[in-house]
């Protein structure tokens, strides 16, 4: 059984995570549960039994999306779900642009209220069919991450995120005030789309912005994965550990960045048309400094540089920004209600989360960590990326005969 | 736009205002490479203290000041040794999240105690004005100025020529040359936070009139604050708080045309920083530092 599965790892991720998905909200949960604590553990269960396998656990996150897919016939949690992938797509783009090119971006929330205003805009004041304004509140995002990357430039880390986190302040401001096309504070109302004729036998409104938005995330995961995995994505990591030595080895520094934020502001538009598309109904206020660092935490809560980190990250982050007052604490001391409010139980959680797993959730489960040392244990064999250091580590101490050994040698020059 | 001299003070008051939170920031910038986005927030939220100790017990005022800036130094000590030190060599993205962990954690605390509605803090300052070269200047503008300024400068004292300023300088330049030396690190980098988050309570004080107090006071200040830090060049004290006037009078400069007017002002004072810094990346009192492989 083994080594039939041996030549597959990232298969048996993918199979086994969508089975335990399905399991769970089949077997194990029979009342409809939240979809989110499904994928949860789903993911964990499919990681798990990937690493034990040999796997490989980046490719276990697909797999709940698979039962995803079916899970919305409950219509329990669509909406739900349906947030949380738009969610996702954004961190991925914002991932793109900090994670694997290291340009500290805190706008990216504004890059989603313009694709989402580009969407409300066509659709209920020209009545353009919604889905055909999704592309293009992602190339208006795009052009506008384009020139912000442009601007980018001219400034580094520290610099870089005062500029963004102006922009992430100004636009909402900007948006607001230029009434005339975007309403005001009033907003933009947006009719959510009925599925089209073969489709709303057995769809609702609901469950159609889900599946449309579900075909755009993998759309952007295939997407991003084949644009990181290649040339493009090497250049990108060169950049962000040393900008020097990339431009040294030939890497246009220019191109690379300024193509980073043009993609990453891409997958921000689509989000924010999804986003009008789903909620029905736009406002610049919900575009501000907060929502930006929103998706600055969720990637680094799900972990920086991964794909499945911004899927994790958004699940969790949604789940802890929406249902966190039910593990608020609220005691009575000498009669005196204490209580901790909703947000500062995020913000400690999210501190946690950073001291204790730096590397994020994702972090918890990769190569190096506590953890897959002991998935390794259990097995009894080597990880395959820890078997060169293993074998440095096992091979015995070169022993001089002819000196004695010095129990404090002293340092000698390199 | 009118040139006028009113116009102009009161831009310096609140510019000194937004100088302080900015020295505060290149305080801590400048000894651990760390962006503190939870400034302005710790700022109002011992303003509030100090507030609750004004207003609700029912002090003088000027010693609710100083227990709010002694309450703030106390805080900034203790989040540097809960929450910034462990990540502390991290990488920078990390901490910044904690910083804006930190940012989001403040801002519920103060919403929490003293609930979003805005509260009236009276000025300590008289409410007249005095009629200078041919214009009048508030009392509270000349206050707010004043207090800031010497506040900063109580800061250049303690860091020029203090021991504990030597040992500050001494950890900034070398951490490990002022361990060897029997510098204790973690104790300066939290003296550290807790001075800049002082100086913050004291801006903070200062600006609740002016601003009035409600949770979110802070927000656009540190967003000032930062833009005045980039222009200083993010290491230079002095360049900070430089750099918060010329925000402080340019916001006001800008404020007053007519087709932008306070709505657009935030916008348009960016596009003075982006301006700025197109032209010197290093910002006014930066220096260009060569980057090696």
């Amino acid at each position: 059984m083994r080594s039939v599965l041996h030549g597959h790892p990232r298969l048996v991720g993918l199979v086994i995570s969508a089975l335990v998905t399905w399991l769970l909200n089949e077997v194990l949960f029979p009342t409809p549960l939240n979809g989110y604590l499904v994928v949860l553990f789903a993911y964990v269960g499919g990681v798990v039994v990937a690493r034990l396998s040999r796997g490989d656990h980046r490719y276990a996150a697909l797999g709940p999306l698979v039962p995803l897919v079916f899970l919305a016939q409950n219509s329990i949690g669509v909406t739900e779900l349906t947030q949380i992938l738009i969610l996702a797509i954004a961190a991925l783009g914002l991932d793109l642009i900090t994670g694997w090119t290291g340009q500290l971006n805190l706008a990216q929330g504004i890059f989603i209220g313009l694709g989402a205003y580009v969407t409300a805009i066509l659709a209920s004041k020209h009545g353009w069919p919604i889905l055909l304004t999704l592309p293009l509140a992602g190339l208006v995002a795009a052009a506008a991450g384009l020139l912000l990357g442009v601007l980018a430039l001219r400034f580094d880390g520290v610099y870089l995120a005062v500029l963004t986190s102006a922009v992430a302040l100004a636009g909402p401001v900007l948006l607001l005030h230029y009434k005339s096309i975007t309403n005001g504070v009033n907003g933009i109302i947006v009719n959510q789309p009925q599925p089209p004729g073969a489709f709303a036998d057995w769809l609702d409104t609901d469950q159609w912005g889900y599946y449309v938005t579900v075909v755009m995330a993998i759309i952007a995961v295939c997407i991003s994965w084949n644009l990181l995995s290649g040339r493009i994505g090497r250049a990108l990591r060169a950049l962000r550990d040393s900008p020097i030595a990339a431009k040294g080895i030939g890497v246009d520094l220019t191109r690379y960045k300024v193509l980073a934020f043009a993609v990453g502001s891409f997958w921000a538009g689509l989000a924010g048309g999804l986003y009008a598309m789903t909620i029905g109904f736009v406002s610049a206020d919900s575009f501000g400094l907060f929502y930006s660092i929103q998706f600055l935490t969720i990637i680094v809560v799900g972990g920086l540089s991964t794909i499945s980190g911004a899927f994790v990250g958004a699940v969790v982050i949604y789940e802890l920004s929406t249902n966190v007052q039910t593990i608020g604490f609220a005691t009575t001391v000498n009669g005196v209600a204490l209580s901790i409010p909703q947000a500062a139980v995020y913000a400690i959680l999210l501190i946690l989360v950073v001291i204790f797993a730096p590397k994020g959730i994702i972090g918890i489960f990769s190569d190096k960590s506590d953890w897959s040392r002991l998935t390794q244990r259990l097995r009894g064999g080597h990880n395959r990326s820890t078997d060169v250091v293993q074998a440095q580590a096992d091979r015995p101490p070169i022993v001089r005969l002819d000196a004695p050994e010095d129990p404090h040698p002293a340092i000698t020059s390199y | 736009m009118h040139l006028d001299l009113q116009l102009i003070t009161s831009g310096l008051a609140i510019g000194s205002v937004y100088g302080s939170i900015a020295l505060g920031l290149v305080l801590i910038y400048r000894s651990t490479g760390i962006l503190n986005f939870a400034q302005g927030e710790m700022a109002t939220f011992s303003t509030y203290i100090g507030w609750s100790f004004v207003v609700s017990v029912g002090m003088p005022y000027w010693v609710g000041f100083l227990l709010a800036v002694l309450a703030a130094f106390l805080l900034g000590a203790v989040v540097e040794r809960v929450a910034i030190r462990p990540v502390q060599n991290q990488p920078h993205l990390t901490v910044v999240i904690v910083t804006l962990g930190l940012f989001l954690l403040f801002n519920a605390l103060s919403l929490k105690f003293w609930h979003s509605d805005v509260r009236p803090f009276r000025s300590p300052f008289p409410s007249g004005s005095v009629h200078v070269l041919g214009t009048y200047i508030s009392w509270v503008s000349i206050g707010i100025f004043g207090v800031s300024l010497i506040s900063m400068a109580f800061v250049g004292i303690v860091f020029r020529f203090t021991k504990v300023g030597l040992a500050m300088r001494a950890v900034t330049s070398n951490p490990m040359a002022s361990a060897l030396m029997g510098i204790s690190n973690g104790r300066i980098l939290s003296l550290g936070w807790g001075l800049s988050a002082a100086v913050g309570a004291i801006a903070g004080m200062l600006a609740a009139n002016r601003l009035l107090l409600d949770p979110n006071m802070m927000q656009g200040v540190l967003l000032y604050a930062f833009a005045a830090a980039v222009i200083g060049g993010m290491t230079s004290p002095v360049g900070a708080v430089i750099g918060g006037l010329v925000m402080g009078v340019t916001n006001a400069l800008v404020s007053s045309v007519s087709w932008i007017g306070s709505d657009l002002s935030l916008a348009a004072t960016f596009i003075v920083l982006v301006l700025i810094l197109l032209v010197r990346p290093q910002g006014l009192f930066g220096r260009q530092i060569e980057v090696r492989v």
